[in-house]
């Protein structure tokens, strides 16, 4: 499975901070931003991760995930629309359902990398 | 507030609300009514509005200071960033619920790159059932040479 996220814009991290309480000025203040070496604010890891579960529950009802996690191995920049993919490992074993997981911007850098269990 | 002289685990308590919910799924960009319209949700036989697989992490944070354990425990929070996130879900949870969120912070530890990283696990319990525990590893790099 494959989807396309929205374009990350100042507003959306605005929104996300607010609703998800993540609310960390790495994603909204641009002066810590580039204290810490970014270009601008960087998007919550938790976005993406957001995204790769609305990957997930589209695959299968959400009653069926068992465990869901992710490393994030390169910032999402300001401007950045992540392409989100979700593949099925071992398709023909029995027992959960194993899905590995990836985020990766339009040059190639992958974002984040992720796994999933799905009862059968 | 939680600090070094008082390890014990730092607990939060929340009740989920449906509109937080929906701005939760507006802002990842959610659009089936599954998780918007208690309507739709009751058709596909849940009780309320679910909640999304990663919503639980901010509730963790629902502290009068979400980062201070990271910060009391020496991470330069103007440098960290989220390395690692984990769930395991043992129940699903829905609008309406009281949800008990109790989390502990491991030692900082020194990777080889000389990164400092920190974990937090927690620990999700409606009334006694225990629903979901999570696992937040923070990262910050070592400092600039």
């Amino acid at each position: 499975m494959r989807a396309q996220a929205p374009e990350v814009t100042p507003a959306l991290l605005s929104a996300f901070a607010a609703a998800s309480g993540d609310a960390n000025p790495m994603h909204l203040d641009p002066e810590v931003a580039r204290a810490a070496g970014h270009d601008d604010v960087i998007a919550h890891g938790m976005l993406t991760m957001a995204w790769l579960g609305r990957l997930l529950t589209e695959h299968s009802p959400q009653a069926r995930l068992q465990s869901f996690r992710v490393r994030f191995t390169a910032p999402t920049p300001l401007g950045a629309a992540p392409s989100l993919s979700a593949r099925v490992v071992d398709p023909a074993t029995r027992g959960p359902v194993r899905l590995l997981l990836t985020a990766e911007l339009a040059d190639g850098t992958v974002t984040a990398v992720g796994e999933a269990t799905i009862c059968p | 507030m939680n600090g070094l002289e008082s390890p014990g685990p730092e607990v939060v308590r929340v009740r989920i609300t449906r509109t937080d919910l929906r701005d939760f799924a507006t802002s990842i960009g959610e659009t089936r009514l599954l998780y918007l319209s208690v309507r739709s949700a009751r058709a596909a036989g849940h009780r309320d509005l679910p909640v999304p697989p990663t919503y639980l992490f901010g509730l963790a944070l629902r502290t009068g200071n979400p980062f201070g354990w990271a910060a009391e425990r020496g991470l330069d929070m103007a440098r960290t960033l989220h390395g690692e996130q984990s769930f395991e879900y043992s129940a699903m949870t829905f609008a309406g619920d009281t949800l008990t969120l109790s989390s502990t912070c491991g030692p900082l530890t020194v990777a080889r790159s000389g990164a400092r990283l920190l974990t937090r696990r927690t620990t999700v319990s409606r009334a006694e059932e225990v629903v979901a525990r999570l696992e937040l590893t923070l990262v910050c790099p070592a400092a600039p040479a």
